[in-house]
């Protein structure tokens, strides 16, 4: 190529760049949190230590999690699937038991209500278990705090119940105790 | 020698190529003259004694199909060089070669190196192409096949018959033995027999003798017969040959072969073969003596027989076989590269190795030099065996001289003892040996000990208690250099690893399993397993090709291309120093081919991590220049993405595909140049958040208008202009505009002198710079202005809202990262920046502004007083920051917008008697990486002090950042850090203080509520912490 010959390009470079910067985009404003129902993007999604969520194109949250004080917020809305992708967002961003637990209820609540498509139900209640289990699996001594930063409950054994509820199997290596107050509790065996 | 397979059509191309006559040749005249005293060759008017040698060309691994002559012309001559110009010092006068060489290799050796040839026509001895098919078995009564061999003799005469340097012609190749041989190896001679037949071949012999005599008057013709067998019907068949040749291996002596050649043929004889095997069959093992002694035995018999010495007078000299060993003999197709020892045949006329009923001929062992592996361009090296120089000594007797009687023969002779030149081959092995270790050697050894003992107060996590810990590793470099290949491979080891150090992250480190902690817990780390403790530390090699150098590398460096126009600084350099062992890169590793030649321009790099924190990439680059102009084209291609990073240094970003093209027009003092760049379109339709400030309460009441939009074609290019004037006042002006994601990055051209500022390479940003640089004596002044903006801010931090009124969701707004948005804001943020750079060089031969100048610097006394200030108005986007497990964060927040200032002062002293001074005072004001508010300024100064062998050096640093990039992503500072080093070494040190060296170091630092591992006290909220290590250390270098 002759030097001579770049020239042409050069000079279309500001009518390219100007191009780049023309007509912006659209203006955000505030959304109702959507009624859709959840499509299972993966099987993971949600499930520590998977991030998959955070490349779920249904997930309002991926690009901005929501905020520590919106999540619960969010929880209180009784929409389980925006819950769902809040806590498992927060979950691949900053992975805790409470995240974990919360995303397990969420699921739970999507299964038992019907809140995804039909044919994805039968996994997302496969998704609900696998996430309780990880509160067991990965989390063991989590527990859950109300907005005082007073202990509230301990996890595992709600996630242990949560596993019953939904009628899965009984975690390996985990059974149901009673402590000296008559509470149950789970532990390891 | 009996039969030797040579692929026919490979001789048969040969002869057909390149025959044309040369009408100016002058052939030389070569008779042979007849008295009394016998017969004697004359070329020219000179007596000639044929100091023959059968030379061939065939490297190891290869076999009869090779030729050297299908090789470049470049690699013939400088094969003939290195084989010629040995043979001419030995005394060789001659060589015999079958007639695939062209004739204008024969005039080169003749006009080069005085050497003849002997042009061997083989007459059918391994087949022949009758009527265009090939027949392997010679039917020498055919008479078509008779009128073939003739014609293609023919031919050949009148190739080579006005060639300067062709001695003789030869006719055959013992073709009498395969007369009753149907095989081509070498087998057990015949008995005499098959006369019909042999009837047949010598009339052949004859009338091609008489072919030749006719076609060429200035060159004699001789057989080369297989022995004198067939004698009587050779003299009656064949009259026209003037000399009778034979490949003969009789021994030391050929006994009456010299008589009977005169009695019964009239004519001179010449060995077209003579010789012995340098392989003792019986013991098994090399014997060049033996093959020596055998060899000066018969040239004297030679001598003896020669002409006016009273004996046959027949003897003209003869062709030794021969030159160098061929390894492909034995099975000729397979072990081409094993030197076998198997002995094919059996004669008792070698006595020293026969033992009877066993084969004690060598096939593989003739060479009076000794062959070995080629070298990397496909060269042959050879060491002269014994028989080389006892023979270079045996040839100074002039054979036709007056004075050169029989007895004299005997004196001469006798007077050579073996003893005396056996070392000398014995020594070219051993230096061969000696080679061929230093190909593969043991390059460094260096060992390090340390050991230290540390503690702190009650301010700090580690207590009062004393901790002691002790670290032992070592690196072991092994080297190759074979030529056209160099390579190092660096192997460290690890024993015991401290870990009671104030700075604990180190190489040693990596052998240990760093445990990822429980939320709560500290990090910890474990032994590995003893073979985790070794690991490869580093690796390069080099091979040159003449049409390419291939350049490899891991974990060592390379040079960036910014002077080889890469102009957006794609291709950083990647030399990382101490901080690539600190965090354990295992970066650069990949490959860089540069072409040469036709390909010269071209250069590609490619590999798994180029830099430190690429992605698997390849890049490709062609430049070129004619006169003035020159210009440069560059892509590059992320492959693959990387994960995890060992450091926020080094940081992996989104795949991305890049393109460059640059022009440069130097007409000093002022040059143009001017680039294009096209960058990050994979990231087209990728969406991102951006804000713009407004009158009204904006999105969440922040101020802010909130915009989501999308990446489009028009933003992944970019373009840059700069203008360079280098007169008395050097000056350069250059602006810059890079849309969104046209990623550049940093580079790494040196533009004028040494200034600290640089331009982003970043995209999303437009800049405008300038600077000059002017000497005033020894003082060079060098101001700089810069100002960029980026083209879309950075984001604030905006937290989302739920509205349970509306029910409306009102999302986050957040700084954008480099792991999730498609660009950033970050050192292409606006800045309005000055700097003046002071330099005071009285030897400006040696540039201040090289990395090792504290070593280099050669004036009493050089210093540089760099100051510089940026102003940024706007705050950037986020940092990342890595956890324990090699994962990539990015911080949600940001620090407000900050100046930074820096004022540097670098001096270097040589005040003589062997001391040498480096020193650096600094002062500053920057923001940390991560979201932390406080900004810090910081003050400090470095000595380092050379004296002969004793190396000392300390650092201070008040209110600074930790030396750890994780530091300085937390804002962890403390209030004051020193260390102190002094060492004393065999050797003086360099600027890494290497080789051998045992010195004391010390280290203070004191902690605040800034500092990692402080322990607060409530009752004292502003009592600081202490901490202090102490070492000793011990470097061994080999």
């Amino acid at each position: 190529m002759r030097p001579t010959s770049a020239i042409p390009l050069l000079a279309l470079l500001p009518v390219l760049l100007a191009a780049g910067c023309s007509e912006p985009g659209p203006f955000r404003y505030g959304s109702p949190l959507g009624e859709e129902p959840l499509h299972v993007y993966h099987e993971s999604a949600g499930i520590h230590p998977s991030k998959a969520v955070l490349d779920d194109p249904g997930n309002p949250f991926a690009r901005a999690s929501s905020g520590p004080e919106t999540k619960w917020a969010i929880e209180s809305t009784g929409n389980a699937v925006a819950a769902y992708y809040s806590w498992a967002t927060w979950l691949a961003n900053e992975p805790t038991g409470e995240h974990q637990y919360y995303v397990a209820v969420n699921l739970g609540r999507i299964w038992s209500r019907g809140l995804a498509r039909q044919q994805d139900l039968p996994a997302v209640r496969e998704m609900a278990l696998a996430a309780y289990q990880s509160v067991l699996d990965n989390f063991p001594d989590a527990a859950s705090w109300d907005a005082t930063g007073t202990f509230s409950f301990e996890l595992v054994t709600a996630a242990y119940r949560g596993i019953l509820d939904l009628g899965g199997p009984p975690a390996a290596g985990w059974l149901l105790v009673q402590d000296p107050h008559g509470n149950d509790k789970a532990v390891r065996r | 020698m009996k039969t030797r397979r040579i692929l026919f059509p490979v001789l048969l191309l040969a002869l057909t190529a390149g025959l044309a006559p040369r009408a100016e040749a002058q052939a030389n005249q070569v008779v042979v003259v007849e008295d009394e005293g016998g017969w004697k060759l004359q070329v020219d008017g000179e007596d000639f004694m044929v100091f023959g040698m059968n030379w061939g060309y065939i490297p190891v691994g290869e076999n009869y199909r090779y030729s050297l002559w299908d090789q470049p012309d470049e690699f013939i001559i400088e094969a003939l060089d290195a084989e010629m110009s040995m043979l001419r010092e030995m005394g060789v006068n001659a060589i015999r070669l079958f007639s695939e060489i062209p004739p204008r290799w024969v005039e080169h050796i003749y006009d080069e190196y005085g050497i003849m040839t002997a042009v061997n026509h083989l007459m059918g001895r391994y087949g022949f192409e009758v009527n265009g098919r090939f027949v392997p078995e010679t039917d020498y009564s055919d008479e078509t096949t008779r009128r073939a061999i003739l014609a293609d003799l023919k031919r050949t005469v009148e190739a080579y018959r006005d060639t300067r340097g062709v001695l003789m012609y030869l006719l055959g190749n013992e073709n009498n033995y395969g007369l009753s041989w149907t095989s081509f190896e070498i087998e057990d001679l015949p008995e005499e027999a098959d006369d019909p037949r042999a009837e047949y071949l010598y009339t052949l012999m004859g009338e091609g003798a008489a072919l030749v005599s006719g076609l060429d008057d200035r060159h004699p013709v001789a057989l080369a017969n297989g022995d004198i067998n067939y004698l009587d019907v050779i003299a009656r068949t064949c009259p026209e040959v003037d000399i009778m040749g034979a490949n003969v291996y009789r021994g030391v002596s050929s006994g009456d072969l010299f008589r009977r050649v005169r009695d019964e043929m009239g004519v001179p004889f010449v060995y077209t073969e003579f010789g012995a095997d340098a392989y003792d069959a019986k013991r098994d093992r090399e014997d060049d003596v033996a093959q020596a002694d055998y060899l000066l035995g018969q040239w004297r018999e030679i001598y003896e027989q020669s002409y006016g010495k009273g004996g046959a007078g027949t003897a003209l000299g003869g062709f030794i076989f021969q030159w160098s060993d061929g390894w492909w003999k034995f099975r000729q197709e397979e072990n081409l590269d094993v030197h076998d020892t198997n002995a094919s045949w059996a004669t008792g006329a070698y006595v020293h190795d026969f033992v009877e009923g066993r084969n004690n001929m060598n096939e593989e062992w003739w060479g009076i030099a000794a062959k070995g592996p080629s070298d990397d361009r496909g060269f042959i090296p050879v060491t002269p065996r014994t028989s080389y120089y006892v023979l270079q000594r045996a040839f100074r007797l002039d054979p036709y001289a007056e004075a050169t009687t029989a007895e004299v023969i005997r004196r001469s002779f006798g007077q050579i003892r073996l003893s005396d030149y056996s070392h000398r081959y014995a020594t070219g092995r051993a230096l061969d040996e000696v080679k061929q270790l230093r190909a593969v050697r043991l390059g460094d050894v260096r060992m390090r000990y340390e050991s230290s003992i540390s503690s702190g107060d009650e301010r700090t996590e580690r207590g009062e208690e004393e901790r002691f810990g002790h670290t032992e590793s070592f690196w072991t470099d092994l080297e190759v250099d074979s030529g056209d290949l160099r390579g190092r491979l660096s192997l460290h080891g690890v024993g015991a690893v401290g870990q009671n150090r104030l700075d604990n992250i180190f190489y040693e480190n990596r052998a240990l399993e760093r445990v990822v902690p429980a939320p709560g817990q500290a990090p910890s780390r474990e032994p590995r397993q003893v073979v985790d403790r070794f690991a490869v530390h580093a690796a390069e090699f080099t091979i040159e090709r003449p049409r390419f150098t291939l350049d490899g590398f891991f974990r060592t460096g390379h040079f960036h291309w910014g002077y080889e126009g890469d102009f957006f600084g794609l291709y950083p350099e990647a030399n990382y120093g101490p901080n690539l062992d600190t965090y354990n890169g295992q970066a650069p590793n990949g490959f860089e081919i540069t072409g040469k030649g036709p390909w010269q321009g071209w250069k590609v790099a490619v590999g798994p991590e180029l830099w430190w924190g690429a992605n698997a990439a390849v890049l490709a680059k062609y430049q070129r220049a004619a006169g003035a102009w020159s210009w440069s084209v560059i892509h590059h291609e992320d492959l693959a993405e990387a994960s995890g990073a060992q450091t926020s240094f080094a940081v992996p970003e989104q795949l991305n595909r890049r393109t460059t093209l640059y022009f440069s027009w130097d007409a000093r003092p002022l040059t143009l140049e001017a680039g294009g760049i096209f960058s990050g379109s994979p990231k087209v339709g990728d969406a991102f958040t951006w804000v713009r400030e407004t009158s009204g309460r904006g999105y969440l009441d922040s101020g802010w208008e909130v915009i989501d939009d999308e990446v489009k074609w028009g933003d992944t290019f970019g373009g840059r202009v700069r203008l360079t004037w280098e007169g008395a006042v050097r000056w350069y002006g250059q602006g810059s505009l890079q849309g969104l994601v046209a990623d550049g990055g940093y580079s790494g051209a040196t533009l004028l002198t040494g200034w600290s500022l640089k331009e982003s390479g970043r995209g999303n940003h437009w800049a405008l710079s300038s600077g000059a640089s002017y000497r005033l004596g020894l003082l060079e002044i060098s101001p700089q202005v810069l100002y960029q903006k980026p083209v879309l801010p950075a984001n604030p931090r905006i937290d989302d809202h739920y509205s349970s009124r509306t029910g409306l969701y009102y999302p986050a707004v957040r700084p954008r990262n480099i792991l999730d948005d498609p660009f950033v804001v970050l050192d292409n943020r606006e800045t309005a920046a000055g700097e003046l750079l002071l330099v005071y060089d009285p030897t400006p031969g040696t540039w201040f502004h090289t990395w090792d100048r504290d070593i280099r610097e050669d004036a009493p006394f050089v210093a540089a007083l760099d100051l510089w200030y940026r102003h940024h108005p706007e705050r950037r986007d986020a940092h990342t920051f890595t956890l324990a497990n090699g994962a990539v964060v990015p911080f949600g927040q940001t620090p407000p917008a900050g100046d930074e200032w820096e004022a540097k002062l670098h001096t270097v002293h040589n005040p003589g008697r062997g001391l040498r001074l480096a020193a650096t005072l600094l002062a500053g004001e920057g923001e940390p990486r991560g979201d932390d508010p406080r900004r810090i300024r910081r003050y400090g100064g470095d000595l380092r002090l050379w004296w002969h062998t004793v190396d000392a050096r300390t650092r201070l640093r008040l209110d600074d950042w930790g030396p750890y990039d994780f530091h300085r992503d937390f804002n962890l500072t403390y209030p004051l850090q020193w260390y102190g080093d002094v060492s004393y070494g065999l050797k003086p040190a360099g600027l890494e203080g290497a080789s051998t060296r045992f010195g004391l170091r010390a280290q203070v630092r004191t902690l605040d509520e800034n500092s990692p591992e402080y322990v607060a006290d409530p009752g004292d909220p502003g009592a600081t912490g202490a901490e202090v290590e102490v070492g000793l250390y011990v470097h061994v270098g080999l």
